[in-house]
């Protein structure tokens, strides 16, 4: 049911939520079997006298509890080492990890995403950049910091292709970040309820290859370096 | 019984004996059928905003009016049925007959909580009717959205659902120091704390729980009021970068978290209390039972910030709220194992109650264990706000709200009314509620996975949601069901309160305390008798017994000081 | 009954806690202004095509019967002032929709008259000619219902929230920024959104700034309208909609005109549409840099500053648009060197300099030369590069 991975990172989550699913599966699975043949077996005609026994719940709790919390500790372990992945990192970090990066200034509004480019130079706040609303165009294989906040309520930049997920929120800017593997036109959708229209609030994302982006970014660019 | 043996009620008129009444018995009805009433109206909200979500084409709802419902649905269902029905209702009705008391310990305390509820409920009613309609930021009313009329339009509305919200906690607030103190000073001769019926225990944790977590929200809401009244701005922003939307998020989540497992415990209690009466076994692992509740509580203090793992928390705050969201399903691993063990060697009858129980058993079972999905903080940056968390709290929510309450209502409906519901129909019910339910519900967890964000009034706009769509369908139909067979139950309810069949004092032949009293029991419940208690609550099949039951205690004659 | 007096306090008090904590959004100023979401309800739209046909029908109907009637005869002018009596209140309710400008500053003067005394009959003739003058105006545009109801959705989601819900420019944003502060970067918005409705403009006057006519021309083109919704305003809030189609974006434009509505259907036909000529090769050249730089000093620099030597342009510099409470708003120069153009191409820059810009203080410069426009735009040209190579001193804020 999840919609294809296309995010460097997206692995993890769906590992993540493999691993649960194993593992809930399994002990859904072994408690409706169990109570269901107790029910069948131990109904008042199949079974008519019980007797009154109170032996120790502790001897049959204890492995139960402890399978259990190993569950917890495999469950707990893959979540956070996928978001020391994913979200535990600084901007400063993801930069000198990698040497060519996009930088781009996301501003949720009632209703539409607004997505600030730093033009060619790759700097914010030069004369060079430019907003575009409802269409976030980058390129493959390439680092994308995002820099989200809004300018009215909350929102929430929500790109399921890209297993990304975080809030816009007034008076804050939140960084987070990508890196696609594959091109082609994606959806991203607000997230966190935002007004009568949040269920339009939708914007497209374009990854390109690396080359469609520069052309792309020249055409864009409101600098009086185009022509 | 240093208390005085007034029988509460007992004196007066028909108005202060069943309207203004001070008898916790009255009072625990007025409050479940005040929050019956309640979820019927959610529930048609329900079906109504159900029906622009599969047929988004039809405009069965405008965006703002889909906003409006779904946040009112949210609303009803948690503060104005959860709350009453499972706290004020079953809390009222059975403490005191459990734990052999003649009526709570502060009485008027109860009628003014009741009184104070019912305003709250029409204040919530009303907003319905005001310019702007109700309110439509969600039931969390994150701010700003919520607190600022100009993003929404709802203006007055969500200034009446502060005001009732802070009533309707002011007078759970009564309930639950009427509740603490009853449990702790009124229990009958030889009723230690260990002897307590579950139900009692988990009444007691859920008003301890909610005494503890609202103080913030209500502190909370007062703020929000005089951010959309006077233009503060704790939780909006202004141009110059002051105010935080997000300590509105702490305030209701550190309210919130515990706040669920207010309502649902009590529900769990009521299971506990079906499943022993109807398996005729002991409830195994009672200490475990009481003990990992009181572990699951408090650990629903420290677990608020999973609702905002992408809220741009700190991030390795996130990673500390998340362990400890994890652990929480050990303490509730624990519960459904000893009421697997409790159903287990047992002989059970199978009751409309029993089915019931047996149901929200199985319910909060998938509910729980989806839980860890959303627990996991990577798995939650793509699950959170998605469909997956509505499912995954309607399956939490259903077990206990709407399965307990009706497996409580079956079971104590003797009690209540001295008749008896029909069992034919209510098995019918049980059934078919169990089964239109997970049709419902089941398919809402596949609509998660596949990424539909929550609050969507059409999902048509999307390419990678509209091929989902007869999932809204499939879910739409099964509610509609699921509403309409609660026509059965309103049925069986009123009908088997006038013509049902007679009951008699004990007709589950249960071991508590209640099932001494008479059927309905009369006012300040053991007439010119108290209960003595001599073992612990769930004495069944006892070796060497006559009876496959040993009722908790006896009723000893004893002088009525007028 | 005593028992009953505690529950009677009980149901007193919230009741009065309530009726106090309801009466502040009544009596308090400092609240947010109620927001009146009827505006933007489809049956708004149905209001809208009724009222524009009344419009029409006032005009057709009855005015020009009267202008016919009147002939200077003394009963032509008692019959006009009981018609003029009948339609004044309906007037009233048409104001928002009459074109801005004169014309609604005309209904305003007339409907404060005192009908009967000499004034009033001039007004009345004034008011004649203006109205046929009007009708004499050829009709331009008729809105499309069907579209129009779909832009208005669109205007809804996409430009609300800054344009506002009456497309007056005040935004539904955090407090500070529905009026342009002085100190206009510390605010959310930058600049203040576009009026639609010309109600902010000192001559109620619906003016857009960057159109390719003459700069008299009022409104603009379509196309204007649509370049700029499609590519955007690069250094203000206002994105470009790249993903519009152009389906929508014709609804969008459709719906922002009836905002204006008789200033678009009556505007004029054959607008003069300045095509500026291709931009030479050599504008990096040094010697057009330094004729550049001496027109920037002469022409530019009072307002625009010497950025060269890190003067940056002065705040507070018009006084065209007034807020809700009459003061002026003021609108900042651009920095050529460090912020975005909002319209930077070199052919739309040429434009701006020829034709200047509407409802601001940059005057249309008709008797510079193509060459010397473009050895300007030369100059500007230098400073931004000197300034993305950091050689330019700057002084942000």
């Amino acid at each position: 049911m999840l919609p294809e991975n296309i995010s460097t990172f997206g692995h993890l989550v769906d590992n993540l939520i493999l691993i649960i699913f194993v593992i809930t599966l399994m002990v859904t699975v072994l408690a409706f079997g169990i109570i269901i043949y107790a029910v069948i077996r131990y109904n008042r005609n199949s079974n008519p006298h019980t007797t009154y026994k109170f032996g120790p719940f502790i001897s049959k709790i204890i492995y139960l509890d402890a399978a259990m919390i190993v569950f917890d500790l495999i469950i707990a372990y893959a979540s956070v080492s996928g978001w020391a992945h994913v979200i535990m990192r600084s901007r400063s970090d993801l930069i000198s990890e990698h040497k060519e990066y996009v930088d781009v200034r996301i501003i949720g509004r009632q209703f539409f995403w607004s997505f600030n480019y730093a033009g060619l130079d790759n700097k914010m706040d030069t004369n060079d950049d430019f907003i575009i609303a409802n269409k976030l165009v980058v390129p493959i294989d390439t680092l994308v910091l995002l820099n989200l906040t809004s300018g009215d309520v909350i929102h929430s930049f929500f790109a399921p292709h890209l297993r990304l997920k975080y809030d816009a929120i007034p008076g804050r800017s939140m960084d987070v970040w990508f890196k696609a593997t594959k091109t082609g036109s994606y959806e991203i959708a607000c997230a966190e309820l935002c007004g009568a229209e949040h269920y339009r609030m939708k914007a497209k994302l374009e990854i390109v290859t690396k080359e469609q982006y520069k052309s792309w970014l020249n055409e864009r660019s409101g600098a009086l370096s185009v022509r | 019984m240093e208390h005085t043996i007034d029988e509460h009620g007992s004196h007066g008129g028909f108005v202060s004996r069943y309207v203004f009444s001070q008898d916790h018995k009255v009072i625990g009805l007025q409050y479940l059928i005040t929050g019956l009433i309640m979820a019927l109206l959610g529930g048609i909200i329900a079906v109504i905003f159900r029906s622009q979500l599969a047929w988004p084409n039809r405009e069965v709802l405008s965006p703002e009016a889909y906003n409006s419902f779904v946040t009112m649905h949210g609303t009803l269902m948690v503060f104005w049925v959860a709350m009453p029905v499972l706290i004020g209702g079953f809390g009222n009705f059975c403490i005191p007959l459990m734990i052999g008391a003649r009526d709570m310990a502060f009485p008027t305390l109860n009628m003014l909580s009741y009184w104070t509820f019912f305003l709250s409920s029409i204040v919530i009613l009303v907003s319905f009717f005001v310019p702007g309609g109700a309110v439509s930021a969600g039931w969390t009313a994150y701010a700003p959205l919520s607190v600022d009329a100009r993003f929404t339009g709802v203006n007055w509305g969500m200034s009446l659902w502060l005001v009732a919200l802070i009533l309707e906690f002011a007078s759970m607030l009564m309930g639950g120091v009427n509740y603490i103190t009853t449990i702790f000073n009124l229990r009958a001769k030889g009723l230690t704390l260990m002897r307590l019926p579950m139900l009692v225990w988990m009444e007691m944790i859920a008003a301890v729980l909610f005494m503890f977590s609202v103080g913030p929200l209500i502190a909370g809401g007062g703020l929000a009021l005089l951010d959309k009244s006077i233009g503060t701005h704790f939780f909006r922003v202004t141009a110059e970068g002051q105010g935080d939307p997000v300590l509105w998020q702490h305030l209701f989540w550190f309210f919130g978290h515990p706040e669920v497992y207010v309502v649902l415990i009590p529900g769990l209690g009521i299971i506990a209390e079906v499943i022993t009466a109807c398996g005729r076994k002991a409830l195994h692992g009672y200490k475990a039972i009481v003990y990992s509740t009181i572990a699951a509580g408090v650990l629903s203090f420290v677990v608020w910030a999973h609702h905002m793992f992408v809220a741009g928390l700190n991030p390795l705050l996130a990673v500390g709220f998340s362990i400890t969201t994890i652990l929480i399903s050990i303490p509730f691993f624990i519960l459904s194992v000893a009421f697997g063990l409790t159903l287990w060697g047992g002989s059970i009858r199978i009751t409309s109650s029993f089915l019931f129980a047996l149901g929200g058993y199985l319910i909060f079972i998938i509910g729980g264990v989806t839980g860890l999905f959303l627990g996991a903080q990577t798995a939650d940056i793509y699950l959170h706000d998605t469909y997956f968390v509505v499912a995954h709290f309607h399956y939490t929510f259903f077990s206990s709200i709407i399965m307990g309450t009706i497996a409580g209502i079956y079971h104590w409906f003797p009690k209540m009314f001295g008749r008896k519901m029909n069992e034919t129909l209510g098995k019918v019910h049980a059934v078919g509620t169990f089964i239109f339910y997970n049709l419902f519900a089941f398919p809402l967890f596949f609509l998660g996975l596949a990424g539909h964000p929550r609050r969507y009034s059409s999902a048509l706009e999307y390419d990678f949601l509209a091929k989902y769509q007869w999932i809204h369908h499939l879910a739409t139909g099964a509610a509609i069901i699921l509403v309409a067979l609660q026509i059965i139950f309103i049925y069986n309810f009123f009908k088997s309160m006038f013509t049902g069949e007679k009951a008699e004092k004990n007709p589950w032949r249960a071991t508590t305390l209640e099932w001494l009293a008479e059927s309905p029991p009369v006012h300040g419940n053991w007439g010119n008798a108290s209960p003595v208690v001599e073992n612990g609550p769930y004495e069944y099949s006892v070796e060497g017994d006559s009876d496959d039951f040993r009722p908790q205690g006896k009723l000893i004659p004893t002088h009525v000081k007028h | 009954m005593s028992k009953l007096f505690p529950l009677g306090i009980t149901i007193i008090i919230p009741l009065g806690v309530i009726f106090l904590i309801l009466s502040f959004p009544l009596t308090s100023n400092t609240g947010p202004k109620s927001f009146d979401p009827k505006v933007f309800q489809t049956d708004e739209i149905e209001l809208l095509t009724a009222k524009i046909s009344e419009v029409d029908s006032l005009l057709t109907d009855s005015i020009l019967p009267i202008l016919a009637d009147l002939k200077g005869s003394k009963e032509g002018a008692d019959k006009l002032e009981q018609n003029m009596m009948k339609m004044k209140a309906e007037l009233a309710n048409f104001k928002h929709i009459l074109p801005k400008g004169q014309n609604n500053n005309k209904i305003d003067e007339l409907l404060a008259l005192v009908p009967g005394d000499q004034a009033w009959l001039d007004e009345i003739q004034d008011f004649i000619l203006l109205q046929s003058s009007l009708n004499n105006l050829k009709i331009r545009w008729e809105p499309d219902i069907q579209r129009v109801q779909k832009g208005q959705r669109m205007y809804k989601q996409l430009c609300m929230t800054c344009h506002g819900k009456n497309g007056d420019g005040v935004p539904v944003t955090p407090e500070k920024s529905v009026t342009v502060p002085a100190d206009a970067e510390s605010s959310v918005l930058q600049v203040r959104p576009r009026d639609f409705t010309g109600i902010t403009h000192k001559d109620k006057k619906v003016v857009f700034k960057f159109i390719s006519t003459e700069r008299e021309y009022s409104p603009a083109l379509e196309d204007d309208l649509r370049n700029t919704i499609k590519s955007g305003l690069p250094g203000s809030p206002m994105p470009g909609f790249t993903s519009l189609s152009q389906e929508e974006i014709d609804a969008l434009v459709d719906y922002i005109k009836t905002f204006a509505y008789l200033t678009w259907k009556y505007g004029n036909v054959n607008p003069k549409v300045y095509v500026s000529p291709k931009p030479p090769h050599d504008l990096e050249a040094k010697v057009r840099i330094d004729k550049g730089r001496q027109a920037y000093l002469t022409l530019c620099m009072a307002c625009h500053g010497d950025i060269e030597n890190g003067k940056d342009p002065e705040k507070d510099k018009t006084v065209d648009w007034v807020d809700s409470s009459g003061k002026p708003i003021p609108i900042m120069p651009r920095n050529f060197a460090f912020e975005p153009l909002k319209k930077g191409k070199f052919q739309e820059l040429f434009n701006s300099i020829r034709l200047g810009i509407q409802g601001t203080p940059m005057p249309s410069n008709p008797s510079l030369s193509d060459e010397d426009t473009w050895d300007i735009i030369s100059y500007i040209l230098h400073l931004r590069k000197m300034a993305n190579e950091g050689k330019l001193p700057h002084k942000k804020n």
